[in-house]
C-alpha cells in the first residue's frame, strides 16, 4: 500500500537529492574557476618577474661587466640574461617542484634551450602574428596538465652584435659556443619564447580538499533537516490517519457493527473531528441493523419449516429411482460386456420364436452381424438349424416345459463358422435367452492334441526312440516300454534319476551329469552321448540322449523331459567306414605311386624310341640310296624298283614312330589351361592347310566368336587332325566343304567339324578312335590311323568327349565336348 | 682366321659313313673331322688325350654333335664347350633323331646355336647337310678367335 508518507515523502525526498546535486555541482564549477584564475596570476607574475631579472641584466649588468672585462670577453654568469634567470629559477623550483620557467628557441645556443613541439607550435604562431606577443593555452607534458604562458622574444638592433653575424660577435662568445647556435638573426624575428607553465593538478587539487569540506558540511545539514521533516510528518499526521483506517478496516471485515468500540480522541484537530464524526456513523448503522435481522431470523424460521417437508418427500423419490437405475446399470453392463454371445428370443402365440435383441458378443461371432436380425424368427437366424432337435429345444424351454438346457454343438452356414457351447434359459413368461461361447480353438487344440500324441507315438515307434520324463521335485522317473527295451531291464520296474546312472557306462557319468545339469542351469535343451551297460546281456550300447527342460511360470524347472536313441549300429558303421577309408586312401597312394613309376617308364620308352628306332631307319634309307645312286647300272629295272618300295616302307615306319611319339606326347605333356580363341585357332589352321594344297579347292566355314577353357598347344593339335582328316577325306570331291562351329546335341553344346567327304560305315565307329585303326586302304587314303587316337585322348584330357556320325559317300561329321563336368 | 673343318660328333658307324658319303659328293670330304664319343670330341677341342698335339688355334668352324653318344653325353659336351674359354663363341648344332621338346629346351638352354633333326628320308637328311655346310662354311661370320695357345 502507498501510503501518504511514502507519496508525499518521495517526492520531496527527490528534490531535494536533485538540490544538492546542483549546489556541488555550482560549488566545484567556482572551484575551477578560482583554481584557474589563480594559476592565471601565478604563471603573470611568474613571466614578470622572468622578464624582470632578464632586462636588469641586460641594460644593467651587461654593459658594467663588458666594461669591466673587455670588448673581447664574455662571462655568461653576469652577461647572459638567460643565464642569469634560468640560475634563479632553477632555486625557485627548488621549492615549487614542476613549474617550468624557461626560455627556448629554435635553435639555441645550449641544448638544453630546445624548443618543445608545443613551443614550436606557439612560435611558428607568433611568426604568423607579428602584431601578437603573448599567449596563454593549457598543454599536456609527461601526462601532466599544464597551464602556459609563452611570451614572443623578437629582436632588436642592439642583440644583432652577440645574434647576428658570428663574425661580429666577441671572440669567448664564439670560442664556447661555436658559430651556429643563436646566430644568424635579423630585427623583428622571434629568437625564442619565454615559457611559464603551471602543473594544474597541484593547484586544482588543494582548491578540491578546500571545496569537498564545505560541501560535506552542507550534505550533513540536508540530512538532518530532511529526517527532522519526517518524524514529525509521521508524529502529526501519518500515525493518527493509519489508526484511523484501521479502525475502519477491522469494522468492514467483521461485518458486526454492535462490537465495535469507539476512537477515543480529544477534539483538536482535522482529523480528530473526522474520527469522531465516524463513531456517530457506526452508532446509527448498528441500531439499524439490530432491527433488521431480527426480521429476518423470523422469516427464515418460516421458510425452513416448508422446506424440510418437501425434501424429505424429494429424497426419498430419488432413492427408489437410483436403485433401480443401478440395478439396470449392472444388468446392462454384464450383458453387454459379456464375452458370450447372447440372443434373446419371445414365444409368439403361432410358436415362433422371434429375437428381440443381441449383445455385442452376438456381432462377433457371425461376419454379417445379427443386429439386423432382430424381428426374425430363429430359423432365419440361424437357417441351418431348421428342423432340429436344437430349435425344439429352445421351444420346450421358452414354454416352460423344460429348465436351463446346456450343450455344446458345431454350427455352421454363411454368416458363422465354429463350434459352440450353448446355454438356453427362462428370463419370463414365454421369454427366453440362449448364450453362446466360442469354443471352437479349444476344440481345435483337443484335436490337434490327440494327432500330436498318436503321430509322436508313431514316431517315437518307427525310430526305434525311447521318451523318457524327469520330474526333477519328486525324483521320480517315467520311462516308455521302448526305453526299458532299450536298456534290457523289465519294465515292471520302479525307474529313478539313480537307478539311470548306475546304468551308465563309468567313464561317461561325470560328463552327462555335468552335461545335464547346464541344461536344467542354463534352461536349455541338451544333447548327450554316452555308453550304458545294458541289463540283460551286459553289452556296452552307445546312446544318443536329447533333453528339453520345462520350467513353470515362476523360472523353477519342474520337468526333463527327453528321448533316447540306441545308435550303436551306426556308430560301428562309422567304424567301418573310417577303417575302410583309411584302406583306400592307403591304396590310392600306392596306386599313385607305381602310376609315377609307370609314367617315367613311358618316358623313357619314348625318349629311346624317338632317338634308337629312327637312326636304323635312316641307315636302311640312306643304303638304299647309296646302291641305287652308286650301282644303278649295275641293278635293272626290278631291283630299283624294289630299292624304291624299301624306301617307302622306311618312311611309314618313320611317320609311324613319329606318330606313336606324338600320341605318347599328348598323353604326357602338362596341362596349361588358358582362355582359348576357338575360331581363331581354326582359321589359322585352315589357312595353313590351304597354303600347303595350293591345287585343292577347300571352301572353310568356320563359326566367328567362338571361345573355350583349354590348353591351346593341345586343342591345336586336335583340331589339326580333325580339320586335316576332313581336308585328306574330301581328295577325291572337287569342290570341298569343311565347317566347324559350335552346336547343340541333347541341349549340351558340343564343337563339331563336317566335311562333304568319302565318308565312313557307322558300324565301325566305335573302332575309329582306337591307334592303328583305319577305315580305308592306305592307297585310298595315306595314314597311320593315329590321328584320331591323339584327338580323343586330347579332347579327354579335357574332360571332354568325342564322338562321329557319317554315312558313306555322305561325309562325316565329328563332335566333341571340352569340360563336360562345367 | 676362320676355320674350314667340320667337327662331326657321331657314334653310330652307318651315320659316320653316310654323311662321309655326303661331303664327298658335295667335295668338302677334306673339312671334316669325326670323332666317335663326347670324350674324344673335347680333347680334340682342347688339344688333350690323344689329341694332345694338335694345334689348338686352329678351331673348327662348326661342331656337328648328336645327343645319344657314348662317354660323355652330347648335353655334357657341350656344357664344357661353353665353360671353356677357348670354345665359350664356339658354334655347335646339335644334330638328333630326337624331337623331343625336353632335349630341344635343354640344349638351347646350354647354348646350342642351332638343333636340326635328322630326318630318315636320306634325301632329306643329304639336303640338310649339304644347307648346313653352306650355311656355316660360307655365309656365318665369326668374331677374332680370343683363345691363347
Amino acid at each position: 500500500m502507498r501510503t501518504i508518507a511514502t507519496r508525499f515523502l518521495l517526492p520531496f525526498g527527490v528534490v531535494a537529492i536533485l538540490f544538492s546535486i546542483f549546489i556541488f555541482r555550482e560549488t566545484y564549477v567556482t572551484s575551477q574557476y578560482h583554481a584557474n584564475d589563480r594559476i592565471g596570476q601565478q604563471a603573470a607574475m611568474a613571466m614578470e618577474f622572468n622578464l624582470a631579472i632578464r632586462e636588469y641584466v641586460s641594460e644593467t649588468m651587461h654593459p658594467i661587466v663588458q666594461k669591466i672585462v673587455g670588448k673581447e670577453d664574455y662571462i655568461p654568469e653576469m652577461m647572459s640574461p638567460m643565464f642569469v634567470s634560468q640560475s634563479v629559477f632553477e632555486k625557485v623550483q627548488k621549492r615549487f617542484p614542476g613549474y617550468i620557467v624557461r626560455f627556448i628557441s629554435d635553435n639555441p645556443r645550449n641544448p638544453a634551450n630546445q624548443a618543445s613541439p608545443q613551443e614550436l607550435r606557439a612560435i611558428d604562431y607568433f611568426r604568423r602574428n607579428p602584431t601578437v606577443s603573448q599567449k596563454t593555452e593549457q598543454i599536456q607534458i609527461n601526462g601532466q596538465r599544464y597551464v602556459a604562458q609563452f611570451k614572443a622574444r623578437r629582436m632588436k638592433a642592439e642583440c644583432l652584435r652577440c645574434h647576428g653575424d658570428p663574425k661580429d660577435a666577441p671572440a669567448a662568445l664564439v670560442k664556447q659556443y661555436g658559430v651556429t647556435g643563436g646566430f644568424h638573426r635579423e630585427v623583428g624575428d622571434v629568437a625564442g619564447l619565454d615559457t611559464v607553465a603551471i602543473p594544474v593538478e597541484a593547484v586544482v587539487l588543494a582548491m578540491a580538499s578546500e571545496t569537498s569540506w564545505k560541501q560535506m558540511i552542507m550534505a550533513m545539514w540536508l540530512a538532518f533537516l530532511f529526517g527532522l521533516i519526517i518524524i514529525a510528518f509521521h508524529l502529526v499526521v501519518s500515525r493518527r490517519l493509519s489508526a484511523m483506517a484501521r479502525h475502519i478496516r477491522e469494522i468492514a471485515a467483521t461485518s458486526e457493527i454492535s462490537r465495535m468500540t469507539p476512537l477515543e480522541m480529544d477534539e483538536r484537530d482535522e482529523i480528530d473531528v473526522l474520527s469522531v464524526a465516524f463513531d456517530k456513523l457506526f452508532e446509527q448503522l448498528r441500531t439499524m441493523q439490530t432491527s433488521l435481522e431480527q426480521r429476518v431470523q423470523e422469516r427464515t424460521a418460516d421458510l425452513a419449516r416448508a422446506n424440510d417437508g418437501l425434501k424429505q418427500e424429494i429424497t426419498e423419490r430419488q432413492r427408489a429411482e437410483e436403485a433401480l437405475r443401478q440395478s439396470e446399470e449392472k444388468f446392462r453392463s454384464i450383458v453387454e460386456s459379456s464375452p458370450a454371445a447372447m440372443h434373446f428370443y419371445r414365444l409368439e402365440s403361432d410358436s415362433r420364436l422371434v429375437l428381440t435383441g443381441t449383445n455385442p458378443a452376438a456381432e462377433r461371432i457371425s461376419s454379417g452381424g445379427h443386429q439386423n436380425l432382430v424381428g426374425k424368427t430363429i430359423e432365419e437366424v440361424f437357417p441351418n438349424l431348421r428342423d432340429t432337435q436344437v430349435l425344439e429345444l429352445h421351444r420346450k424351454v421358452a414354454r416352460g416345459d423344460l429348465g436351463p438346457q446346456a450343450f455344446e454343438m458345431p454350427y455352421k452356414d454363411e454368416r458363422v463358422f465354429g463350434f459352440y457351447d450353448v446355454r438356453v434359459f427362462r428370463t419370463g413368461p414365454g421369454i427366453i435367452a440362449s448364450i453362446l461361447v466360442d469354443i471352437t480353438e479349444r476344440k481345435q487344440a483337443e484335436q490337434e492334441l490327440r494327432a500330436y500324441s498318436h503321430r509322436l507315438a508313431l514316431a517315437t515307434e518307427a525310430a526305434v526312440m525311447g521318451v523318457w520324463e524327469w520330474d526333477v521335485l519328486a525324483n521320480a522317473v517315467t520311462w516308455d516300454d521302448r526305453m526299458f527295451e532299450m536298456y534290457g531291464i523289465p519294465s515292471t520296474e520302479t525307474m529313478t534319476y539313480q537307478r539311470w546312472a548306475e546304468m551308465m557306462h563309468a567313464e561317461d557319468v561325470t560328463q552327462v551329469e555335468r552335461q545335464l545339469r547346464r541344461a536344467v542351469t542354463e534352461k536349455k535343451a541338451g544333447y548327450f552321448n554316452f555308453r550304458i551297460i545294458r541289463g540283460n546281456d551286459g553289452a556296452v550300447r552307445h546312446i544318443q540322449a536329447a533333453a528339453s527342460v520345462i520350467a513353470d511360470e515362476r523360472g523353477q524347472v519342474t520337468n526333463v523331459v527327453g528321448v533316447n536313441f540306441d545308435i550303436t549300429g551306426r556308430k560301428l558303421a562309422e567304424e567301418e567306414i573310417r577303417k575302410l577309408n583309411t584302406e583306400l586312401e592307403q591304396r590310392v597312394a600306392d596306386r599313385t605311386i607305381q602310376l609315377a613309376a609307370a609314367n617315367r617308364e613311358l618316358e623313357s620308352f619314348a625318349y629311346s624310341v624317338s632317338h634308337d628306332l629312327t637312326a636304323p631307319l635312316r641307315g636302311i634309307d640312306g643304303w638304299s640310296l647309296a646302291l641305287m645312286e652308286d650301282y644303278s647300272e649295275r641293278l635293272d629295272e626290278r631291283a630299283r624298283q624294289y630299292l624304291g618300295r624299301i624306301r617307302a616302307e622306311t618312311q611309314r615306319m618313320a611317320q609311324l614312330i613319329d606318330d606313336l611319339l606324338k600320341l605318347s606326347r599328348v598323353t604326357r605333356a602338362e596341362m596349361r589351361t588358358n582362355p582359348v580363341d576357338m575360331t581363331g585357332l581354326a582359321e589359322s589352321i585352315a589357312l595353313r592347310l590351304q597354303e600347303d594344297l595350293p591345287h585343292r579347292q577347300l571352301e572353310f566355314v568356320i563359326q566367328p566368336g567362338l571361345g573355350d577353357q583349354g590348353d591351346e598347344r593341345l586343342l591345336r593339335i586336335a583340331l589339326t587332325n580333325l580339320l586335316g582328316n576332313a581336308v585328306k577325306f574330301t581328295s577325291k570331291r572337287p569342290a570341298a566343304r569343311i565347317e566347324f562351329g559350335l552346336t547343340h546335341v541333347k541341349d549340351r553344346p558340343a564343337y563339331f567339324v563336317r566335311d562333304n567327304g568319302a565318308g565312313f560305315d557307322m558300324a565301325f565307329a566305335k573302332k575309329l578312335f582306337g591307334a592303328f585303326q583305319r577305315m580305308h586302304r592306305a592307297s585310298e587314303f595315306p595314314g597311320t590311323g593315329i590321328g584320331l587316337a591323339t584327338v580323343q585322348r586330347i579332347i579327354q584330357r579335357h574332360g571332354g568327349r568325342i564322338w562321329a556320325e557319317a554315312q558313306v559317300n555322305q561325309g562325316a561329321t565329328f563332335y566333341f565336348t571340352l569340360d563336360e563336368a562345367s | 682366321m676362320k676355320g674350314t673343318t667340320i667337327l662331326l660328333v657321331e657314334d653310330t658307324a652307318d651315320d659316320e659313313h653316310l654323311v662321309k658319303r655326303v661331303f664327298t659328293q658335295i667335295n668338302l670330304i677334306n673339312n671334316l673331322m669325326v670323332v666317335r664319343d663326347g670324350a674324344e670330341a673335347l680333347d680334340y677341342l682342347h688339344g688333350t688325350g690323344v689329341h694332345a698335339k694338335r694345334d689348338t688355334t686352329q678351331m673348327p668352324a662348326v661342331v656337328f654333335l648328336d645327343l645319344k653318344l657314348p662317354k660323355v653325353s652330347g648335353l655334357e659336351v657341350l656344357r664344357r664347350i661353353r665353360a671353356d674359354d677357348r670354345t665359350k663363341l664356339l658354334p655347335v648344332v646339335i644334330l638328333s633323331s630326337s624331337q623331343e621338346e625336353q632335349d630341344l629346351i635343354h640344349s638351347y638352354h646350354l647354348g646350342a646355336n642351332s638343333y636340326i633333326h635328322k630326318p630318315v628320308d636320306f634325301t632329306e637328311f643329304t639336303e640338310a647337310i649339304q644347307q648346313l655346310c653352306f650355311y656355316w662354311l660360307l655365309l656365318n661370320e665369326l668374331p677374332l678367335p680370343k683363345w691363347k695357345p
